[in-house]
């Protein structure tokens, strides 16, 4: 009696860790900030390009992505200055604490991408912030996010898509609340108003913030 | 003596021979080294000539380019040959233009990469080859077919987009469907899992893989929706305001009737409103009676003891009837009952009376659940040997069970009915 009590006991227990195992976010065993964190365009474009190939993005990958994308360099020496530098520019949610390597959330981006773009959204955000289910919901509807949920990760490539989502959404003058928006709604991508500006205007000109080499 | 001279004669020969032999030998390997030299415009085999390419723009200061996968790394410059394997990376808001002779201008957009394969003339067709290869990014390709045909490709892992002549588009990037878009001119494209497609001539089209064929993506992207995004439609409910534009948007009573109009079933659509979850419709029809005389009556017997007719027509669980009705013109006529939101499960006797007992009539009845027939009767003759026919149909609510929908992993709730026996 006492030995099929026990036995059940352990099985129970062995779900549980099991299921607990289950729930634990990706890890990243080598961050690419390890390598590659350095300021040169050579060494930036060997961070994009070998992030791309990455099936999941970390947090400090990601953050080292979002501030080379927003100041062009990154000066943070560790991940620690790289999660101060996001909070001075309230980019990250408030009760932020997840670890350097593990897989960063669509949630966590779409705060810092809301804050990035200036993104007011809807009653609930101007009420209370962006948080990381309502900055993906209007991320989502804004056609900036794919329908994913807050808690979901992204690879590399997707990260990298994302980042140039983002650039396409800065490239042109973009009325956050505008009917087009939901008139596009049914469309899997950019407005098609949006979408020729933004692809014309990135064939035929340099974008502002860029400098031509000759 | 003379043997001497022959043995003498043979010598020389010989040697002739191996210095000529050794002299090819040495000719051969120049011969190839000058053809790699001059590889960029070269004859690669029998009748193709390798083309050259050019940088002419470059945005940013990410901008990189490689003259072969073992190759390093440089800086991309304005006015930069290229050549076949030259392969181009770029950062966050940089851009680089480069053209392949004679007139193929290829742009790659921010944060992309993408190699030239294969870039070859043959003089003899008058014809200019050129693939590419994009690993992910956007790039554009734009060039004039004058007098020479152009067969050039663009290869993703998610697409190929295939050129003759035209300005043309294609986007593969994570986090979104892969989209191909012709500026102007014809172009073939192909999204992975589908196939190819024709697209392009004078106007500009765009497919993606979500919305494959060019019409569908033209209609996506001009339809208008009442409903904004946090409105929780369906992938089906969008597209159905899409293929409905002249009835403003859908109504859930509106998409029933046109399911039983049509005999289709339109799937994962959930109204705004409440549809009856339980209705019973209960139909007597009969025909061959004298016009405007013939009178048979619907009676129906609910289990709790209720007997609905066209003179108690309420029944107090939510039955009505439609009141008595005689036979038209045509000696035909239909005499109903419904309970719309809920009705007693149970047996239920099912009467037809001819009151009329001069005529005569030949009629049946159905019984209808959540607009699905699950019992009709056999033809009824009525007349004055045999006034009246009745029935006893056991009726009750359907199981109702979820499904997922397996294109489209929307879970709904499906009607498992009783059927007929």
């Amino acid at each position: 009696m006492h030995l099929k009590q026990s036995a059940k006991t352990g099985l129970i227990l062995a779900a549980m860790t099991l299921c607990l195992g289950a729930c634990n976010n990706a890890q990243v065993a080598l961050p690419l900030t390890e390598q590659l964190a350095g300021n040169s365009p050579e060494m930036q474009l060997d961070f994009w390009h070998t992030l791309a190939t990455r099936p999941v993005t970390s947090n400090d990958e990601a953050f080292h992505g979002l501030i080379l994308y927003v100041n062009g360099q990154d000066n943070s020496t560790d991940y620690a200055g790289r999660v101060e530098w996001m909070n001075s520019q309230n980019m990250l949610p408030q009760d932020f604490d997840r670890p350097s390597n593990e897989s960063v959330h669509h949630g966590t981006l779409a705060v810092a991408i809301t804050r990035l773009l200036d993104i007011k959204g809807g009653l609930i955000m101007r009420l209370f912030g962006p948080t990381p289910r309502y900055a993906t919901r209007e991320l989502r509807y804004m056609k900036i996010m794919p329908r994913v949920s807050p808690h979901q990760t992204l690879s590399g490539m997707e990260f990298v898509g994302l980042i140039a989502r983002i650039e396409d959404y800065q490239r042109i003058t973009h009325v956050v609340d505008s009917d087009s928006l939901r008139d596009q709604e049914n469309s899997t991508d950019t407005p098609a108003q949006e979408e020729n500006k933004s692809t014309d205007e990135s064939m035929g000109r340099i974008p502002q913030a860029a400098q031509t080499t000759n | 003596m003379v043997k001497l001279k022959a043995t003498y004669s043979m010598k020389k020969y010989v040697i002739i021979l191996v210095v000529f032999l050794a002299m090819c030998a040495m000719a051969g390997p120049a011969a190839v080294h000058a053809q790699d030299d001059n590889s960029s415009s070269a004859e690669v085999d029998g009748q193709a000539v390798a083309l050259k390419g050019t940088i002419v723009e470059v945005g940013g200061m990410m901008v990189q380019v490689r003259h072969g996968a073992d190759q390093p790394w440089l800086a991309a410059k304005k006015g930069m040959e290229l050549t076949q394997g030259a392969e181009f990376r770029t950062g966050p808001r940089c851009y680089v233009k480069f053209v392949i002779e004679p007139n193929q201008l290829v742009v790659l957009d921010r944060l992309g990469t993408i190699k030239i394969l294969e870039a070859v003339r043959y003089a003899d067709m008058n014809k200019v080859k050129t693939d590419l290869g994009m690993k992910y990014g956007r790039t554009r390709y734009d060039v004039e077919a004058a007098g020479t045909e152009h067969e050039s490709t663009i290869y993703s892992p998610n697409a190929t987009l295939a050129v003759r002549g035209t300005d043309a588009q294609i986007e593969d990037e994570g986090g979104r469907p892969v989209r191909i878009t012709s500026y102007h001119g014809e172009i073939l494209a192909t999204l992975s899992g589908f196939k190819a497609v024709a697209m392009g001539k004078k106007i500009k089209t765009s497919i993606d893989q979500s919305r494959p064929v060019p019409a569908d993506h033209a209609l996506g992207e001009t339809s208008l929706n009442a409903h904004t995004a946090f409105a929780g439609d369906t992938q089906a409910e969008q597209e159905l305001v899409e293929q409905m534009p002249n009835m403003g948007g859908y109504d859930p009573v509106m998409l029933d009737a046109l399911a039983d109009a049509l005999d289709v079933t339109i799937d994962d659509t959930f109204g705004g409103t409440v549809a009856p979850e339980n209705s019973l419709f209960v139909l007597a029809s009969w025909e061959g009676g004298t016009p405007m005389v013939t009178d048979v009556d619907l009676n129906l017997h609910e289990p709790e003891g209720f007997n609905l007719t066209a003179y108690s027509p309420v029944s107090p669980n939510g039955g009505i009837h439609n009141g008595n009705v005689i036979s038209g013109m045509t000696g035909s006529g239909i005499e109903s009952a419904l309970y719309a939101l809920d009705f007693p499960e149970g047996s239920y006797n099912i009467r037809l009376d001819l009151t009329t007992t001069t005529s005569q009539a030949v009629g049946f009845f159905q019984v209808v659940i959540n607009n699905i027939p699950v019992y009709t009767s056999l033809p009824i003759v009525l007349n004055m040997f045999a006034p009246s026919h009745s029935e006893n149909v056991d009726i009750y609510k359907p199981q109702q069970n979820v499904v997922a929908n397996q294109s489209t992993g929307f879970q709904m709730m499906v009607d498992v009915l009783p059927t007929q026996e």
